[in-house]
């Protein structure tokens, strides 16, 4: 085909049918994928599907471009255009041009004769082939979407299952990330074999709290660790040492953010679990407290330095002697004593205060030495720790701290039964339970602890209720 | 054989004169007029289908005359002979006195043969004719004839009176290039033919060609041009009459046999006769729709259901070539 005027029509239709054929292509191709999706949302209804949101988007689009690229070998070429064109064309002039040899007698008067007709051709051609949507497929696939968006809207049971576990594995996929991040981090080969036999483990994981249950198992294992390579005088023992504690650390923060993560979609994790991670969280407050308290010395020394630099701290620390409980018993208490600033059970106790250095705290509660308890206001200053960390649990190593001065205080007695009661003086134990976890509870509000340690202390009160 | 597009124009113009002139004398009819003309300058032979009375005979004297050849009329009888066609040898005397077997050439050696109401005639009579058709020549007592150029048969069945007919074998209706039928005169078309006849006044036709220029035309169709695509069309078309090989429902439950490469022969033909006609050194789509019905309605056979429930043979070409390919809409 030689004719300029010929090549710019035929291109022009077969540029106008390989448009219409994408245009309908992917009306059809949109209802497949739509079909697709919400097969694999039907599925999900039926049976436990993690991750079927993603799988409907994959099956749809995955059935868009298989569906696309198994129909491409029906795009209309060239020839095809050409056949188009010369349905409008008279007599089929322009496809017996099209095959007529390049030295046949009668080419030249052919395309003298199909270039007149040409143009009126293309006109009707454009008039006729105008279909560019597909009313079957756009109504389908409407459909199709509405289906969708009611099975999004309303979620079957195990399609809300289905989103719990997966949050679960995505969990447990953020707890093998920090392990492998950690791995990367780690120059150590005892830290990369440790943190290499934990992956396995997870790997291993069927649940996020085994997953947790042996994070935290592989971080108390590392802490204690540490603690032997810091009894070690060599340089390198030193710098495992302080590996080890970066990838306890981070671990136990890991571990917190997962128990976390766990309580927010309702599953609070085993009691034994839970307070191992309060452990490690006091554990880690402690390790804060002393570094605030070891800055805020600094910062005495220093008149330059600025105040805010222990303001804080400081603050939150410098409770007074608030409701007290009975603490643990744990030999660290030994330790406060022996920094005389404890007596033979440390009361629990919590006062919001702000300042510098320095806050007063108001609260109900008593001290008591001994195994003492009781009610009454209280003020003091300093820093104070009220939970203690067994060290079975990685706690730190000194957890007692109670940097307040002493109250006054009476000692007090305890007597089993009806007795006599008298404000301040002796109450039934069985009483005074109630009205002291109530107390315990509105500081712990007031203290906004975490959800994980405001369940540590009801389980305790439970725990002593039912006894 | 170098053929130019003006050579195509000019004998277009001749046929239409040649079908004006026609049209002087046949009232109506049209369309048989002009599959006539198609099945002569295709160089292939056509068989009427019509009521007696209709002008069957009148249309084929008229175009003979006015193509100017010879013409000869048989009425097919059951005791018609096939000598009687073809003609025979007798023992002559010349004019030495010596005795010789002499050729007297029968009807069929006329350049227009109007074979009337063949399927009267018995099958042996009716295959001397079909194998002059077939052969262009014919063959008695060895000695082997050829037949004038152009050569023409136009036969006739009449669809009704079947008492006492032979009908032609389906193989041998396959010999002529396509079937016409002769429809009943529309009223104005009998008033007309009845002041043209009935009359002092004669018409006086004109020869508007001759044997040679109608050889030429012939030969010019056979130079009709066909795109690749558009035999593909054709081919289609005549597999689709197939009911082994058609994806139409009603052809595979109407049709026994369909058609074969022989239709595909005539159709071509045809088309290409009718391209000639139109001045056109090419074949179109609409070519081979428009002489579909006449070429293939005699190829096809019905089955039993087919037969029993009257399916329309041209309704279901009309279906194949709905089927078959896009016509052209210019």
């Amino acid at each position: 085909m030689d004719s300029r005027k010929i090549i710019v029509f035929t291109n022009k239709a077969n540029r106008r049918l390989k448009l219409q054929f994408w245009v309908k292509l992917l009306q059809i191709a949109v209802s497949i994928g739509l079909a697709a999706a919400l097969l694999v949302f039907l599925v999900s209804r039926l049976s436990v599907f993690p991750y079927y949101g993603f799988y409907a988007y994959c099956a749809a689009v995955l059935s868009i471009i298989i569906f696309c690229i198994w129909n491409i070998r029906h795009m209309p070429r060239r020839k095809q255009a050409i056949a188009e064109l010369d349905e409008f064309t008279p007599h089929n002039q322009l496809l017996t041009l099209t095959q007529l040899p390049a030295d046949h007698q009668f080419r030249a008067d052919l395309t003298a004769k199909t270039e007149k007709e040409l143009h009126l051709s293309y006109q009707l051609f454009k008039k006729e082939r105008n279909e560019w949507f597909l009313p079957k497929s756009l109504l389908i696939s409407l459909g199709l979407a509405v289906l969708l968006l009611l099975s999004g809207l309303f979620p079957a049971a195990a399609q809300l299952e289905a989103k719990e576990q997966e949050q679960e594995l995505e969990i447990m996929e953020e707890i093998v990330e920090e392990v492998q991040k950690q791995k990367e981090l780690a120059d150590s080969p005892l830290v990369k074999e440790q943190l290499e036999s934990l992956e396995e483990r997870l790997e291993d994981s069927e649940t996020p709290e085994e997953a947790l249950r042996e994070l935290v198992k592989k971080q108390k294992e590392l802490e204690l660790q540490k603690k032997e390579k810091m009894d070690q005088d060599s340089e390198v023992a030193q710098h495992e040492a302080e590996e080890l504690n970066d990838a306890s650390s981070q671990l136990a923060k890991q571990a917190g953010k997962t128990q976390t993560a766990l309580s927010e979609m309702g599953k609070p994790v085993a009691f034994d679990l839970q307070q191992a991670l309060a452990a490690n969280e006091l554990a880690e407050n402690l390790q804060d407290s002393k570094d605030s308290d070891a800055e805020s010395e600094d910062g005495s020394d220093d008149e330059s330095a600025p105040e805010s630099s222990s303001d804080g701290e400081q603050g939150n620390s410098a409770g007074s002697e608030g409701e007290g409980t009975s603490g643990s018993e744990s030999p660290e208490q030994a330790g406060s004593e022996e920094a005389g600033a404890g007596q033979g059970e440390s009361g629990s106790g919590a006062a919001p205060g702000e300042g510098e250095g320095h806050s007063e705290g108001e609260g109900q509660g008593q001290d008591g030495e001994g195994a003492g308890m009781g009610t009454g206001a209280g003020a003091g200053q300093g820093s104070r720790e009220l939970l203690t960390i067994p060290s079975r649990l990685g706690g730190g190593a000194d957890p007692t701290l109670d940097n307040g001065e002493l109250s006054e205080g009476a000692e007090g007695s305890f007597e089993e039964g009806p007795v006599n009661a008298e404000r301040g003086t002796v109450r039934p134990y069985q009483n005074m339970v109630g009205a002291y976890s109530d107390s315990y509870f509105s500081s712990a509000q007031r203290m906004k602890l975490p959800p994980d340690l405001q369940n540590i202390v009801e389980q305790y009160f439970s725990a002593i209720e039912s006894d | 054989m170098t053929v130019t597009a003006e050579q195509f124009t000019e004998m277009s113009t001749k046929i239409q004169q040649v079908r004006e002139e026609i049209g002087r004398f046949i009232v109506g009819q049209e369309e048989a007029v002009e599959f006539s003309l198609y099945a002569i300058l295709s160089d292939g032979h056509a068989l009427l289908e019509g009521l007696p009375g209709l002008g069957k005979t009148m249309l084929i004297r008229t175009i003979a005359e006015v193509l100017d050849l010879s013409f000869s009329r048989i009425q097919f009888t059951p005791d018609l002979m096939p000598s009687d066609i073809t003609g025979t040898s007798l023992l002559e005397r010349d004019s030495a006195g010596r005795q010789q077997f002499t050729f007297r050439e029968g009807p069929i050696f006329s350049q227009m043969v109007l074979a009337d109401e063949i399927n009267r005639a018995t099958p042996k009579t009716q295959s001397a004719l079909l194998e002059a058709m077939g052969e262009k020549t014919v063959t008695v007592l060895g000695d082997t004839k050829k037949m004038a150029r152009p050569f023409f048969v136009l036969a006739t069945q009449n669809p009704i009176e079947m008492e006492g007919t032979y009908p032609l074998p389906e193989a041998q209706m396959d010999r002529f290039i396509c079937k016409i039928k002769i429809p009943s005169p529309t009223r104005d078309q009998m008033a007309e033919i009845v002041r043209r006849t009935t009359g002092s006044q004669e018409i006086q036709l004109v020869k508007m060609m001759d044997a040679t220029e109608l050889i030429a035309a012939q030969q010019l169709a056979k130079e009709v041009l066909i795109a690749d695509d558009i035999l593909m069309v054709a081919v289609d078309i005549i597999q689709q009459t197939d009911p082994s090989r058609t994806d139409l429902e009603d052809i595979k439950r109407f049709v026994q046999y369909g058609s074969g490469p022989r239709g595909l022969q005539s159709l071509i033909r045809t088309a290409k006769a009718r391209a000639l006609a139109d001045g056109r050194y090419h074949v179109s789509i609409g070519d081979l729709k428009y002489v579909a019905k006449p070429v293939l309605r005699h190829r096809m056979l019905m089955n039993y259901e087919g037969e029993a429930e009257s399916a329309d043979i041209d309704g279901l070409i009309g279906l194949v070539l709905d089927a078959a390919g896009r016509g052209n809409s210019r």
